[in-house]
């Protein structure tokens, strides 16, 4: 590892030249944070684990749960890779709010379509 | 009196305090105070294309979500009839590629430019694996005449093989399986649309990455690449169950 070119990091592993203590700008300051290859294999055997566990929940006869179990599985897994693969964990309360709120609104368009959809009159006129 | 002297001299430029302590890096703009902002900008412009690409694939996930619900037993006898070996293996070669992906921000992170060539590239390869897996699965739908339209067949629906654990559907329901297929292509469809453009711009990465620009603290576009990259995977881990797994046992 020591012969790598380093960038230059503070003891929390951020990056000093990315971070810019001129930027007044910006007035959360957010120093750059290299995620560590630990981490990444770390998440990566959590989405393969999630994988397996979501093949054998398929197998098992849950009835309605199965879809539920299914779908939770998924979300598990996206919010693994959106908070460290997309490291949305090390950013800015910017690009956090950005995100949560993209998803929010999808969760809206959906359960507002749900609402039509379940609150109609099937098959009565 | 001359009139040079009644016209005022134009003020002097404003130098905004941040060019006097430091030299700029070569990749930051001009309409950046910093490089901190300017990467900031960057990631934020990225997740507002991310979130359209939300929308894109949230409707087609929910005529998905729709349909099901209407055709049941056509969606669970479709969606048994793909394989899901293939499909499993899919999933780990996308998620591999997105490791290898991440690993390729953190090798353009330390300015290792040999790391981050061998990221790319193993990216790249993963990227086709996963599109020729989805090429045999394709071929065997064609084979099948599995493919939503004047070729379809709804014989291993009515008539499933001897063996086979499936139960027979009804001639209509049997003719809805077309919509589960046309789902399953628009959306597998679309998908390894979006790889296939990944794969392009990989491409360029790699190209570009050989003269060192990456490695020299312009992470930027490896790391905008990458949330594209993560994104495609977040859409597969979503696609996997749905089309796969409904009812396996």
């Amino acid at each position: 590892m020591s012969t790598h070119n380093l960038a230059p990091v503070d003891a929390h592993g951020d990056n000093l030249d990315a971070h810019d203590p001129a930027n007044v700008v910006n007035p959360e300051h957010v120093a750059h944070h290299i995620v560590s290859p630990k981490t990444y294999a770390l998440i990566f055997g959590v989405l393969m684990l999630g994988t397996a566990l979501t093949v054998i929940a398929s197998e098992l006869p849950l009835g309605i749960f199965n879809a539920p179990i299914a779908i939770a599985i998924a979300c598990t897994k996206a919010v693994f890779v959106v908070l460290f693969f997309m490291h949305v964990k090390y950013s800015s309360k910017l690009v956090k709010l950005t995100v949560s709120a993209g998803f929010f609104t999808f969760f809206v368009l959906v359960m507002m379509t749900m609402l039509d959809y379940v609150s109609r009159a099937w098959g009565r006129w | 009196m001359s009139i040079a002297s009644t016209i005022p001299h134009p003020p002097e430029p404003e130098i905004h305090a941040s060019h006097d302590v430091h030299e700029h890096p070569f990749y930051q703009k001009h309409h950046f105070e910093t490089a901190e902002q300017q990467r900031e900008a960057a990631s934020f412009g990225m997740w507002l294309f991310l979130l359209t690409e939300i929308m894109f694939f949230g409707g087609l996930f929910f005529a998905y979500l729709l349909y099901r619900n209407w055709y049941y037993d056509a969606f669970v006898a479709a969606s048994n009839s793909i394989s899901l070996p293939l499909g499993l293996t899919n999933t780990v070669v996308l998620i591999s590629s997105s490791f290898t992906m991440a690993m390729g921000v953190w090798a353009a992170e330390i300015r290792n430019k040999k790391y981050l060539q061998t990221a790319l590239v193993a990216t790249i390869v993963l990227g086709f694996i996963f599109l020729g897996i989805k090429t045999v699965e394709y071929k065997a739908k064609f084979d099948e005449h599995h493919v939503p339209g004047a070729s379809f067949d709804i014989a291993d629906f009515v008539h499933p093989p001897a063996g086979s654990h499936e139960k027979p559907l009804t001639v209509d329901m049997a003719n809805h399986t077309q919509i589960y297929f046309s789902l399953y292509f628009a959306m597998t469809g679309v998908h390894a649309f979006h790889m296939i453009i990944g794969i392009a711009i990989l491409f360029v990465l790699l190209y570009k990455a050989r003269t060192g620009l990456y490695t020299t603290g312009y992470v930027q576009p490896i790391e905008n690449f990458g949330l594209y990259w993560h994104f495609v995977d977040i859409v597969w881990i979503f696609l996997f169950p749905f089309l796969y797994l409904i009812n396996r046992h």
